[in-house]
């Protein structure tokens, strides 16, 4: 990977240094308000609050860059366009990695018992991040953060609510006792090797992710910056 | 004499602007400055350089390289400073100057802070926090901490006060005598052109009127006050930028002794006045013509 891909990712998150505390503040208040109105759902409500996160997570870089207009000055360096998007993707794979690694932990340390049912939602959780950013990036790339926002609300209002629908089934469906998709959802993961979990979860997640930066590298090229 | 910039034939198409064949080449190790009036292509005829636009038509070549097919390459050898600057403005200085500086593989950070002191630029200050002159004395920092061949500059005194702007036109001299490299210096504020350029290019609409040393134009150039008792409708056309008057009209030529010739010979006891010119007047007149064919 370039130095100047790794240089502009590490920017994405210098340039929000200051918001950190923000961030922990908004991932707790929604925690409790989830835990409040259910409290056995822990993992969906940490999931919502980080899918919040990663959305204002990108939403300020690309504020940021906008406000300033910064991505005028980075595009008269010598830096492609390229390099441009691939660090934004990189940046943005980077938090949900975290926030997904915190889950996994945050799952398997509350509820051993339910280990099949945490592994589903785990990876749920991440590819509905991928989808999220998937569909988000490429729109932001292409009309930029003011016009892409108003667009993408409705985009992510609308993956909030399947993400919702499939976690609240996922975890419903997991504590009942006979009921077939889910018994047979978490047998048959956890007759699976997590070797061939990853694979299959890691193959989605890149075909996903590289078609969508490659469509943002279009849209970003084309783009009149002046 | 080596050519560091050649634009030749450049066409760049707007819906109500066009630049028309601009043509005209720095040799290395020179000034050059770009006058124009605001709105006349100066901006976009260096984002052409910059390769930060695309055009329909003509070359850029700027070290011998292809302007489009080598921008990455012309990119880390020159230094461009725009119109606006922009930085992240809740970083600091410092922050900025080492996080746009890194992409230049030659960016110097010991050099980058030297300028920062030279500049009086405080690197824990946020940039939000900096004046006009500071924010271009940044930029400036900027563009040269990787010891570029070419410095293009894009109305850097444009908004400062006077000295803040002699201050600027003072280290953009001893760039040139320190560092060995080219300006390429755009402005509407021609005095700061006639202090430091050696080379001067005009641009009215999108079109080059006159590129050539600097020098050479303000000895070519005069200013002819006419008494009325001639009539300009009687004479070829020599004069550009006429201005009729109550006691007579006025015009600028870069023959001033053919247009001599032709006025004393039509009018043999024609009254009139040579005046040396400015840059600013030559604009002035150049600005005037235009608006005159124009209607």
């Amino acid at each position: 990977m370039k130095d100047e891909t790794i240089r502009l990712a590490v920017k994405d998150f210098q340039i929000q240094a200051k918001s950190i505390k923000s961030y922990v503040i908004t991932l707790l208040v929604f925690i409790a308000i989830f835990l409040i109105m259910s409290p056995k759902q822990y993992q969906m409500a940490f999931s919502m609050a980080a899918l919040v996160t990663l959305y204002r997570f990108i939403n300020s870089t690309m504020y940021e860059d906008e406000k300033n207009n910064t991505l005028r000055l980075i595009d008269s360096l010598p830096v492609g366009r390229e390099t441009v998007v691939r660090a934004r993707y990189l940046s943005t794979g980077i938090l949900a990695a975290v926030m997904i690694i915190v889950l996994g932990a945050v799952s398997f340390i509350a509820d051993r018992t339910y280990a099949g049912a945490s592994a589903a939602l785990t990876i749920c959780t991440f590819l509905v991040y991928i989808i999220a950013m998937s569909v988000y990036m490429p729109v932001g790339f292409k009309l930029g953060y003011l016009k892409a926002v108003n667009i993408n609300r409705f985009v992510f209002i609308g993956i909030f609510i399947l993400f919702g629908s499939i976690s609240m089934l996922i975890g419903s469906l997991g504590t009942r006792q006979g009921v077939s998709l889910t018994e047979s959802t978490i047998v048959l993961l956890d007759n699976t090797s997590p070797a061939l979990i990853t694979a299959v979860f890691a193959v989605v997640t890149l075909v996903l992710y590289i078609v969508s930066m490659k469509v943002s590298v279009v849209f970003y090229k084309k783009r009149e910056l002046f | 004499m080596d050519v560091i910039l050649d634009v030749e034939g450049l066409v760049k198409k707007y819906e109500r602007f066009s630049l028309k064949e601009v043509s005209f080449r720095i040799p290395k190790g020179y000034i050059m400055g770009f006058i124009g009036r605001n709105g006349a292509g100066k901006t976009t005829v260096i984002k052409c350089i910059m390769d930060l636009i695309p055009f329909e038509a003509g070359s850029i070549e700027v070290f011998g390289l292809d302007s489009r097919r080598c921008s990455d390459e012309i990119r880390r050898r020159v230094g461009y400073v725009s119109e606006e600057h922009y930085f992240y403005e809740n970083m600091t200085a410092g922050w900025n100057l080492d996080f746009f500086g890194g992409f230049y593989p030659k960016h110097d950070r010991d050099l980058a802070s030297s300028l920062m002191r030279k500049f009086d630029i405080d690197p824990s200050k946020k940039v939000s926090e900096l004046s006009k002159g500071m924010k271009v004395k940044l930029a400036l920092a900027l563009a040269l901490s990787h010891r570029p061949e070419l410095l293009i500059l894009d109305e850097p005194t444009s908004g400062l006060d006077p000295v803040i702007r002699n201050e600027l036109l003072e280290l953009l001299m001893e760039v040139v005598q320190d560092e060995n490299c080219s300006i390429f210096f755009s402005s509407h504020i021609t005095s700061d052109i006639e202090k430091i350029a050696d080379f001067v290019t005009f641009i009215e609409d999108g079109r080059i009127v006159i590129s050539d040393v600097k020098d050479a134009i303000l000895d070519k150039w005069r200013l002819f006050r006419i008494d009325n008792n001639c009539s300009i409708a009687g004479l070829s056309g020599r004069l550009i930028g006429v201005k009729i008057g109550e006691f007579g009209f006025s015009g600028m030529t870069d023959d001033p002794q053919g247009f001599i010739r032709e006025l004393t010979g039509k009018y043999p006891d024609a009254r009139y006045k040579v005046e040396k010119v400015s840059l600013d007047d030559i604009l002035i007149r150049i600005v005037r013509e235009e608006e005159a064919n124009e209607g």
